[in-house]
């Protein structure tokens, strides 16, 4: 798995003390105040500017993520971008201001809840939010695409794989962010829970069976290490196992 | 290697299926009409899909038909597509292989307000109750529920993909289905978009952000213009090799001739104003032809301030000024995820019927969109290259070209 430059954060945070984490089998989860799965959160705050903020806080990691990347060396000439968000979720601080007014669906819905509600709000619902920042703030004016569902991760790195082959670009960024700590998650399931972000750029060196592999390869320690990282999961481990490789490191413990 | 459409299924604000929507456009029909959510929300009127589900999840319904129309017209007595399984009952195994692949730009997914109202007690949501809810209580749909769904029901366990790009999607995803039949990745994609933000949270949102027509009339490059009136539907496409589809003896709809997708790397709520990556997504579209051979464009045209001055001034600088153009959201309104699929929907009418679609709702050309050639009624004359254009709220721009032959 050989990616020109990874950055990812999670609950250990960076990529190195993730690795050491993961590579350590060092839980870094811990009970959840309200519900039964444990949970491995990011607790550190982005540098978020004004123009972020109707993204998620873990959106915001991803951008921070991909930024610093472009900030050490800014992203090459026909650089793709293949983006893997995470299942919609709800932002409850603003939803429940809203539903605090709200009766029913069919009743007034506009006047009682949604009409309180900051007029850019619906930027928060749309998926391709974290996209069009990425855009800008990189200046990425080139082939896109943005994935949902469970599997955007995989998606991702399977769409940007396609790219490079084909030639249609020169450089790929795959860029993605989940965060499973969050009610509708926590009380339907048992295991434990993590968020993440990441970015990694590449160029030829990304394939479907290597990033499958580096899955197989990280996911029984980054679940046992930070719980389950949904989505952005296959992004962590390719990022995990290019540094793993890089740094000569041993395969993490099964 | 030269990628071919061979299928198209469609649910439109017209109805289900690509006949209802000829017949639509052909009579230059308007689809928008009023119902009590959206009177509630205090916007004029939607476009619905006529006899839609009231299933919690509308875009299944439509993705699911648009699905099963497509392959059963892209079956023929020697396909190696299963008719008989694309009916509408019950699609058996054999409608794509193994090594065909799905994709569907699905949208949002849609927030169950109403299953909220138990939970709630005045200070906050108690998500134990949810937990423990009989039946299950579905607080949120799935993003990518249609192509699920569509998995399920052809019984396709190969590839399959969910995309979000925003009001871009469904031409996106046509262009990456063509990608992998062209890089020998896959030999047929079943793709095209599904979306459905008829709802509290979609309508009420878009109200918010000022989008929507406070006239309840959707009026691409009018000078009364005054933003979208909200729709929905699906329409899905079989995408293949032009070496495959003669070989099954299928019907070719059209070439995949170029495509482009950019984005404006400008801000999240508005598209550049001077359409500068629009015009870039036509011009990779047109990489290997003429703009002046394009015939017709089927503009974005959401009836927005922004959107069409920016577009028009695109297309002026991409395609020139003789091409005909027009937007069919002034009739069907915009279906947002989908709109782009439904359009080319429309393009492949317009390529094998010669009809271009008039553009509803226009009457006074708003000066400052400058020259274009814009279609007001409908009209018929082959075609022989068409460009269809999806912009997406964020910045996202896709063209592709299609075309009768090479």
């Amino acid at each position: 798995m050989k990616w020109i430059a990874a950055s990812i954060v999670t609950a250990a945070g960076d990529l190195e003390s993730t690795c050491d984490a993961v590579r350590s089998g060092r839980s870094l989860l811990r009970p959840h105040p309200m519900y039964r799965p444990r949970v491995a959160p990011v607790s550190a705050r982005p540098d978020a500017p004004r123009s972020w903020r109707f993204l998620s806080s873990i959106d915001q990691h991803a951008l921070a993520e991909a930024r610093s990347l472009h900030r050490a060396s800014p992203m090459p000439p026909r650089t793709g971008l293949y983006v893997a968000t995470h299942p919609l979720r709800a932002d409850w601080p603003t939803l429940l201001k809203a539903m605090e007014h709200q009766r029913s669906a069919h009743d007034a819905p506009h006047a009682h809840g949604l009409g309180r509600m900051h007029p850019l709000w619906m930027l928060r619902y749309l998926p391709t939010g974290l996209q069009s920042l990425l855009g800008a703030e990189l200046e990425l004016s080139g082939d896109v695409a943005t994935f949902g569902g469970p599997t955007s991760g995989a998606q991702a790195l399977a769409a940007a794989a396609r790219a490079l082959g084909s030639g249609d670009v020169g450089h790929a960024l795959v860029v993605g962010a989940d965060d499973r700590i969050v009610p509708e998650v926590l009380v339907a399931q048992e295991a434990a829970c993590g968020a993440a972000a990441a970015a990694l750029l590449f160029d030829g060196g990304l394939d479907t069976a290597a990033a499958t592999e580096a899955l197989h390869t990280w996911r029984p320690g980054l679940r046992a290490t930070l719980g389950d990282l949904g989505s952005v999961e296959p992004l962590v481990a390719c990022a995990l196992e290019g540094f793993r490789q890089s740094a000569g490191l041993g395969r993490p413990p099964p | 290697m030269n990628v071919v459409v061979t299928g198209v299924g469609v649910v439109s604000a017209f109805g289900s299926g690509l006949a209802v929507l000829e017949d639509g456009l052909r009579a230059h029909r308007v689809a928008t009409r009023s119902g009590p959510l959206n009177e509630a929300l205090g916007v004029p009127c939607v476009a619905e899909v006529p006899d839609g589900s009231p299933g919690p999840d509308r875009r299944i319904d439509f993705a699911l038909s648009a699905a099963r129309e497509c392959l059963a017209s892209a079956s023929s007595p020697d396909s190696m597509l299963d008719a008989d399984a694309t009916s509408g009952s019950a699609p058996g195994p054999t409608a794509l292989a193994a090594h065909d692949a799905i994709l569907i730009a699905c949208g949002v997914e849609r927030a169950m307000l109403p299953a909220f109202d138990p939970l709630w007690d005045g200070t906050g949501v108690d998500f134990e109750r949810a937990a423990g809810a009989t039946p299950p209580l579905l607080l949120r749909g799935s993003v990518d529920a249609p192509v699920r769904a569509v998995c399920e029901a052809l019984g396709h366990e190969g590839p399959a993909f969910a995309s979000s790009n925003a009001c871009a999607g469904g031409v996106i995803a046509l262009l990456r289905a063509a990608r992998w039949v062209r890089s020998g990745r896959a030999e047929r994609v079943l793709c095209g978009a599904a979306d459905s933000m008829i709802d509290p949270m979609g309508l009420g949102g878009m109200l918010r952000l000022g989008t929507l027509s406070a006239s309840g009339v959707c009026r691409p490059f009018d000078a009364r213009r005054d933003g979208l009136v909200m729709g929905e539907g699906a329409a899905m496409f079989l995408v293949e090799s032009e070496r495959s589809a003669r070989a099954r003896g299928a019907t070719v709809w059209a070439h995949v001739l170029g495509g482009g997708v950019t984005q404006d790397a400008y801000r999240p709520s508005a598209p550049h104003p001077e359409g500068r990556y629009a015009e870039a997504a036509m011009r990779v579209a047109l990489r290997d032809h003429d703009g002046s051979s394009v015939d017709y464009v089927n503009a974005h045209g959401t009836g927005t301030p922004l959107n069409d001055v920016a577009e028009a001034t695109a297309i002026r600088r991409a395609v020139g000024e003789a091409a005909l153009v027009s937007s069919i959201k002034g009739a069907i309104g915009h279906a947002m995820a989908a709109s782009g699929a439904i359009e080319i929907a429309a393009c492949l009418l317009a390529l094998r019927e010669g009809l271009v679609p008039g553009t509803a709702g226009l009457e006074t050309v708003d000066h400052e969109i400058g020259p274009l050639n814009l279609v007001q009624a409908p009209q018929e004359t082959p075609l022989r290259r068409v460009l269809c254009n999806a912009f997406g709220f964020g910045g996202q721009n896709a063209s592709v070209l299609l075309g009768t032959s090479r």
